[in-house]
């Protein structure tokens, strides 16, 4: 629009100019400016200054570049591939996968040489592809399916590297910080590295420009042009993964640069493929060259953050900013859930087989004696009561939450967790823990009831502009989730004394639940319980539309503004109990369905039990699993939790298709 | 929650008996009621006033106004100037629900109401009645079944609405704002996914709905002759603006269509009964 004034050539110098000027002032801050051309040329030897510009910070700026550029370039391949703005490769879980298969590696071996950082690097981020890409092959890679597999994929993969962290804790902030993408550098080798990739790959991209500026179009037009689409767009998603992989072998994972670059290239004025290709790699390095300056420069201020962590940030705000360029047309995915709807099953009996499950899994969690043989059944259950009705509580919770939440979007993949509200809710307690300390359990509590609101009416405002579209909705709790996990792993890599106490939270750790937590969380969960009636109506009346409801007489924005308080309550203390990450808010509605429950109020009541059932399950799991050790209940939930989401995609993936 | 505020206007056991007792002889009364979204004007100042106990259609071409109209009237969207009021009250004056007890209004595209029995639904038509908290009695059950009956979608009471064919679905629909009893219905395009069948059984039914318990219709409709047979007068808009109002037999001339569709038409009598059609030329 006001291309007058904002050319590409203009901003790229602009952008160029001011990441050079960060640099110099973080060179300057090392040697005088005579000593500049030696520095960059033959160091002395005996100067730490010269030494330290030449070897780290130098090639520090050509990674930033190559990076940054290769990045971008595969990004703008991405969302050509799948005609999705907000395709790259952190969406699809490539740098993720990546990242679990490096850290899998340097925990299993002694050290590890460059080489095999790579060949990790390939099989994580292809596999991470093939996974995404398989589920996704039935819909014949319909964007908005794929992209929702990577972000899931890229979530699970994530909180893997994070719980491997949390088992290996001496290794916890090496590889915390590599995996947030520090460009930090103490040679050439990378620098070289990445080079000689990006001589290769992008002119072997560069290729296909001609058939991929096509499937630029309708798929029906492609086909018309005589372009076969699926392996066309298999070989390009394969050449493109093979280079991200490549760049994340050496600078760690770098998110969102991809989205931001291609973004400001367009908005410049960059408007064929070519132009968008191009423009968008050079911006691309130069934003991260920017960004890595503004590192280097406040490094002295705010110690050394990872690069990554910044553009993480950077690129979830942006995000959420662009949802609104989200093309309607990839919001064709309408998952409807009528297949059972004609099912038998009466709801006060499916209620009463929800209870008589939930009974009997918490008097087997209390009572069981696999690993406690001959000890006092009175004794284990003093120990076991308090976690056992803590988990029942926050699974109850968050499936109250969870099939609330589904109907007031109007959408059955909706959920605390994929909306983003238990990250918000995570973030919010964070926050208090920091700057209100651990004296009182209140704070906490109200931190995350503020945060899980924020989040929440964050999301809700992106959405009733989208009319509650499926798509934007979740892309838009996924940005909010994604800024959280990266907010949480930048004070996980600052090093904090409580950062430590922080990530183990995060992971569900019912294990610590004492009488007075479980007491005071059934109570909450219990008061939840008896004020749902009073919203009963309300649920039923809102998912048929804003309209409906109003010409029945129901505001929609009260009662939607009192129901996003009720849900956001729920989910910030259930998250204070078991941590953001956890699917039981998703699972549970959706179980309540296919067991045959329908109505908006049966569905709650069969949810909550079920949820609670879940919580006790993935927390028995959790003690029993790796005994005597721990696995924190919530990462068996999440655990579980990922690939039902991912199964529930491709199921509705293909319902989709028939339709 | 100030739903309980609302009850105080809740009249004992108001069946349609009661409403005909009404001598108000305006539903609503627009002045230099206007609607905008930033520069564009899409309905200029319009002063109507639209009488009971009659079936009013709206005609225009694509983006005329119509809808905009309804919606107006219906409270969807709030007017940028000018005042509407209802029975001698303007709109805003109006709490939501005793507004919903008078007025019903079926959006242009019905919703989906994903794994919601027939039955359920038609209920809903309740709510402005019960509130969220009241209880769901004998009385709302007897509206309910009425409502189902006089629609004929009773036999599907246990369906699941989404399973329905399109005819059925907006029947059902028609239910729900029949089981809520107003006295006035404001239907946007009800017939706009009907085959010719449905449409004359759906305008039929709002036809004799308006006789037997003596409602106030409003009804978007797209074909100019379905209006002229089933609509005691007719609105026609063009560009926003009112350009034509009367009976079907002062609306359906020659002239009057191309004023309104921009297409020359020209104008017959039904061999039968004797009502203007209008036809291409």
């Amino acid at each position: 629009m006001s291309s007058s004034l904002i050319t590409l050539t203009r901003l790229s110098v602009v952008m160029a100019l001011a990441a050079i000027g960060l640099y110099a002032v973080a060179v300057f801050g090392y040697i005088p400016v005579a000593d500049l051309s030696a520095a960059l040329r033959h160091p002395d030897p005996a100067s730490f200054g010269q030494i330290y510009v030449h070897y780290s910070l130098l090639p520090r700026m050509f990674v930033a570049l190559l990076a940054g550029g290769a990045l971008a370039f595969a990004g703008t391949i991405f969302q050509q591939l799948l005609k999705n703005p907000l395709a790259e490769p952190s969406t699809l879980g490539i740098l993720s996968g990546a990242q679990l298969a490096i850290t899998l590696m340097t925990l299993s071996t002694v050290t590890v040489s460059a080489f095999q950082r790579d060949i990790a690097a390939l099989i994580g981020g292809l596999a991470a592809v093939a996974i995404v890409s398989g589920l996704t092959r039935k819909t014949g890679f319909a964007p908005m399916t794929l992209l929702l597999c990577g972000l899931v994929i890229s979530f699970s993969a994530g909180s893997a590297s994070v719980i491997l962290a949390l088992f290996h804790h001496e290794y916890l902030r090496g590889v915390f910080i590599w995996g947030s993408g520090s460009l930090i550098q103490n040679d050439y080798a990378n620098a070289i590295a990445l080079a000689v990739r990006f001589i290769i790959f992008v002119p072997v991209l560069l290729l296909f420009q001609r058939p991929l500026a096509i499937a630029g179009l309708d798929d029906a037009n492609a086909r018309s042009l005589g372009l076969s689409l699926t392996s066309m767009r298999a070989l390009v998603l394969i050449i493109a993964t093979i280079l991200t992989a490549l760049v994340v072998a050496r600078v760690g994972v770098v998110a969102f640069v991809g989205i931001a670059a291609s973004h400001v290239a367009r908005m410049a004025g960059a408007r064929t493929l070519n132009e968008r290709l191009l423009w968008g790699a050079l911006i691309g390095a130069l934003l991260l060259l920017l960004a890595d300056g503004i590192v280097l420069v406040s490094a002295p201020v705010i110690g050394d953050v990872p690069t990554g962590t910044i553009t993480a940030i950077a690129g979830a705000l942006l995000m959420l900013a662009l949802l609104k360029s989200v093309p309607s047309s990839i919001d064709q995915f309408t998952p409807i859930d009528g297949r059972n709807s004609t099912s038998r099953t009466s709801g006060s009996v499916l209620v009463l087989v929800c209870i008589v499950t939930l009974t009997f899994v918490a008097i087997l969690s209390l009572t069981e004696q696999m690993f406690t043989h001959g000890l006092d059944p009175w004794g284990l259950f003093t120990g076991r009561w308090p976690r056992v009705l803590t988990s029942a509580s926050a699974g109850a919770m968050l499936a109250m939450a969870g099939a609330i939440t589904q109907a007031i979007t109007r959408n059955p993949m909706a959920s605390p967790e994929g909306l983003g509200v238990s990250g918000g809710a995570g973030l919010g307690i964070i926050a208090a823990f920091f700057f209100g300390g651990m004296a009182s359990p209140l704070m906490p509590i109200a931190g995350g009831i503020l945060g899980a609101i924020l989040s929440f009416s964050l999301v809700l405002t992106v959405a009733r502009r989208r009319s509650y579209a499926t798509g934007p909705v979740l892309l838009g709790g996924i940005a909010v989730g994604a800024l959280a996990t990266a907010i949480m792993s930048l004070i996980v890599a600052s090093g904090d004394p409580r950062a430590s106490y922080i990530l183990a939270w995060t992971m569900g750790p019912t294990f610590r639940a004492t009488g007075i937590v479980a007491l005071i969380a059934s109570s909450l969960a219990l008061i939840g319980f008896v004020v749902f009636p009073l919203f009963r109506r309300w649920i039923e009346v809102l998912p048929l539309g804003d309209g409906t409801a109003r010409a029945l007489g129901v505001n929609p924005r009260r009662s939607r503004g009192v129901l996003l308080l009720f849900v956001a309550t729920l989910t910030g203390i259930a998250t204070l109990v078991v941590g953001p990450l956890s699917f039981v808010g998703m699972m549970a509605p959706h179980i309540a369905r296919m067991a045959g429950a329908r109505g908006q109020t049966r569905i709650v009541l069969a949810a909550t039990t079920i949820g609670a059932t879940l919580m006790i399950a993935a927390d028995w799991l959790g003690r029993t699993a790796d005994f005597p050790y721990e696995i924190p209940a919530g990462v068996i939930a999440a655990f579980i939790g990922g690939p039902y989401f991912l199964w529930i995609i491709r199921s509705n993936g293909k319902t989709t298709l028939r339709a | 929650m100030t739903d309980l505020s609302e009850h105080f206007e809740l009249s004992p056991s108001p069946g349609p008996d009661t409403d005909l007792g009404e001598s108000a002889t305006s539903l609503f009364e627009l002045n230099q009621a206007s609607f905008s979204v930033g520069q564009r004007i899409l309905l200029k100042p319009l002063t109507v006033t639209l009488p009971t106990r009659n079936v009013i259609g709206l005609i225009g071409h694509n983006g005329s106004g119509k809808s905009t109209l309804i919606k107006l009237l219906a409270r969807q969207q709030a007017t940028t100037g000018g005042v509407i009021s209802f029975e001698g009250r303007k709109l805003e004056e109006w709490r939501d629900r005793p507004f919903a007890r008078k007025v019903a209004y079926l959006p242009q595209q019905a919703p989906g109401a994903p794994g919601m029995l027939v039955g359920e639904l038609v209920a809903f038509g309740r709510y402005p009645w019960h509130g969220a908290l009241g209880r769901f009695g004998a009385e709302d059950k007897r509206m309910v079944e009425e409502a189902m009956k006089l629609t004929d979608v009773a036999i599907y009471r246990d369906r699941v609405v989404d399973t329905l064919s399109g005819g059925e679905r907006q029947r059902v629909w028609l239910a729900m704002l029949v089981a809520q009893n107003p006295d006035c219905l404001l239907l946007d395009e009800p017939t706009s996914a009907l085959d010719i069948a449905h449409q004359v059984e759906v305008l039929s039914l709002i036809r004799r709905l308006t006789e037997e318990r003596g409602l106030g219709v409003v009804v978007v409709l797209h074909d100019v002759n379905m209006a002229a047979r089933f609509c005691d007068e007719i609105l026609a808009l063009h560009s926003g603006e009112l350009i034509a109002r009367g009976t079907p037999v002062e609306i359906l001339t020659p002239d009057r269509l191309q004023a309104i569709y921009g297409t020359r038409m020209g104008v017959m009598c039904h061999p039968d009964l004797g009502y203007p059609m209008s036809y291409i030329r």
